[in-house]
């Protein structure tokens, strides 16, 4: 077990799976894929930009109950700029994958949620998908 | 063994027959008991010697029935030679024997003097044969008529099972082979079920043209012709010829055409056509009337909500829901209204049970999530004035739609 650690590199850019369920043919990747995971206190999940995008795709969908469209990037600095942190906690318990990394929303509010995930979805759509299958 | 036939018969060789393989015999030479075909009367009333004398109406039927598919097969194969004086001349069916202990009655095939006419008639007899058989076969187990069976002796086929009272049954088979005793393993069995069957899908075959409405989605069309092609909701194409005095429908169906054969509204286009033995509607022609019914926006919506309907438990990581059934419901019944909005209206499923719906008008960004407790939260994202709205209310259909069609946000 390790201990979870921010991650400080503003220029690191987290990957995150976009599923269908939350995806359109118009407007592309929903915000609701850049919002906290369900069941995960408030924390968004990805894997650490050292993860190469198409590896971090393999790595979710080798569980076949996951289904993902693709990878896009979530930048810490943005996310920091949004008043979220980002923690390295891979490995930090039996469930955290290796290179796994959280975003953390707890400090919004609903609102807050809303605009923050608006604004990361923006972001990742702009700088474009980093893998897509 | 009795034989019904005349010797003086100046048209017949009585030595010459066919046999169940169309081979020619010597009338007097061991042959099996069967005959042209196995056909055997089953019921109370056929237990007697012989058979009742009102079954010669039976084989009369059959008789004629068997000409009648040869005739049709014969016309089918010689397209220019439409009066079968061949099939006429050569047709000698005959009942030869009644056999003791059951009603199953032998029939042999006789054939003309030799000339060109019997060589040439032969295979449609037993093509006939076997074509009555299995239409029989496929009725009674299928409750339809095998495509081989020509469409035009549905009549002849129909009176011939009116023959079969309840109670009785009409076995068919090929014959058996020659000193076989036990009874054919899958005969056609002609019952009063399958009488009405018959009956029922003639009726339907007499259906003549009618107007017919259809639905589904328009992938070509041809202007010189005044014809396009509409794919039903069954995959099916049909071709639909519009009315002379139509012109402007012809405008009407170029503006729902799907140019990739795909992305269109759904359309219902109304015009006259025949059903099918199957009851199917097949080409219509002077189309008049072509409505949008499904816009292609609905159609998208309403795919996309059969995506998220489904999601399974653990879709988006441990513990995440699929959508409930109150949002699923909510949105499935809102879906035409948000598919005529001016905006293009988006689906998101989230992963607790809620679905969000998603749109953008100017420069900001809206959304309605529709909670599975029955709540609704509603947000706007005014980003170019840094300024963000939300509501959190019961769920409200007017009060919904009207921050889709106007961005108010107000219950």
């Amino acid at each position: 077990m390790t201990e979870p650690m921010p991650i400080t590199d503003a220029a690191e850019v987290l990957n995150r799976q976009v599923p269908a369920g939350m995806h359109d043919d118009v407007y592309g990747p929903s915000p609701e894929a850049f919002k906290p995971n369900r069941g995960m206190d408030g924390f968004m999940s990805t894997l650490r930009g050292r993860v190469d995008p198409e590896e971090a795709y393999r790595r979710h969908t080798a569980n076949p109950e996951r289904q993902s469209l693709g990878t896009w990037g979530v930048q810490v600095g943005l996310a920091m700029s949004q008043n979220l942190t980002c923690i390295d906690d891979g490995l930090c318990d039996a469930e955290t994958p290796l290179d796994h990394a959280s975003v953390d929303f707890n400090a919004l509010t609903r609102k807050q949620k809303n605009t923050v995930s608006g604004i990361l979805r923006d972001a990742a759509v702009d700088a474009g998908p980093l893998y897509t299958p | 063994m009795a034989r019904i036939g005349d010797d003086d018969d100046a048209r017949y060789e009585p030595e010459r027959i066919v046999d169940e393989d169309g081979v020619r015999e010597e009338l007097d030479a061991p042959r099996s008991d069967d005959g042209f075909v196995y056909f055997r009367m089953v019921g109370d009333r056929f237990d007697g010697p012989g058979m009742p004398a009102e079954s010669v109406d039976q084989v009369q039927r059959y008789s004629e029935l068997l000409y009648e598919v040869a005739r049709l097969k014969w016309i089918d194969e010689n397209p220019g030679r439409v009066r079968a004086i061949p099939i006429r001349n050569a047709f000698d069916l005959r009942l030869v024997s009644i056999e003791p202990g059951s009603a199953q009655a032998v029939f042999q095939m006789y054939l003309p003097r030799a000339d060109q006419d019997d060589v040439e008639a032969l295979p449609y007899f037993l093509n006939a044969r076997d074509t009555v058989t299995q239409a029989i076969r496929d009725v009674s187990v299928e409750g339809q008529l095998p495509p081989t069976f020509p469409r035009a002796a549905m009549k002849k086929l129909t009176l011939f099972s009116k023959t079969v009272q309840p109670g009785d049954a009409l076995e068919l088979a090929a014959p058996r082979p020659r000193g076989v005793v036990e009874p054919p393993s899958d005969p056609a069995v002609l019952d009063y079920g399958t009488r009405e069957l018959l009956k029922r899908i003639d009726e339907a075959l007499d259906d003549t043209p009618t107007y017919q409405r259809l639905e589904g989605v328009i992938t070509e069309l041809d202007g010189v012709k005044g014809t396009f092609e509409l794919r039903d909701l069954h995959g099916k194409v049909h071709v639909c010829t519009l009315g002379v005095q139509e012109s402007a429908m012809a405008e009407r169906v170029k503006r729902v055409l799907a140019a990739d054969g795909v992305t269109a509204p759904d359309v219902r286009v109304g015009g006259v056509g025949a059903r099918d033995r199957s009851g199917v509607v097949g080409d219509l022609i002077d189309v008049d009337e072509v409505e949008i019914v499904r816009t292609a926006t609905e159609k998208a919506m309403m795919k996309k909500l059969e995506l998220l309907r489904s999601l399974e438990p653990g879709w988006w990581g441990p513990g995440t829901r699929p959508p409930g059934d109150v949002p699923l419901r909510i949105v499935e019944s809102l879906a035409p209204q948000l598919a005529t909005a001016d905006v293009h209206v988006a689906l998101a499923a989230t992963g607790d049970g809620s679905i969000v719906l998603e749109w953008r008008r100017d420069e900001s960004r809206y959304s309605a999530e529709i909670e599975t407790d029955g709540g609704m939260y509603l947000f706007v994202d005014h980003r170019s004035r840094g300024e963000q709205e939300d509501l959190e209310v019961p769920f409200n259909e007017e009060v919904l739609l009207r921050f889709v069609r106007t961005g108010v946000l107000d219950d």
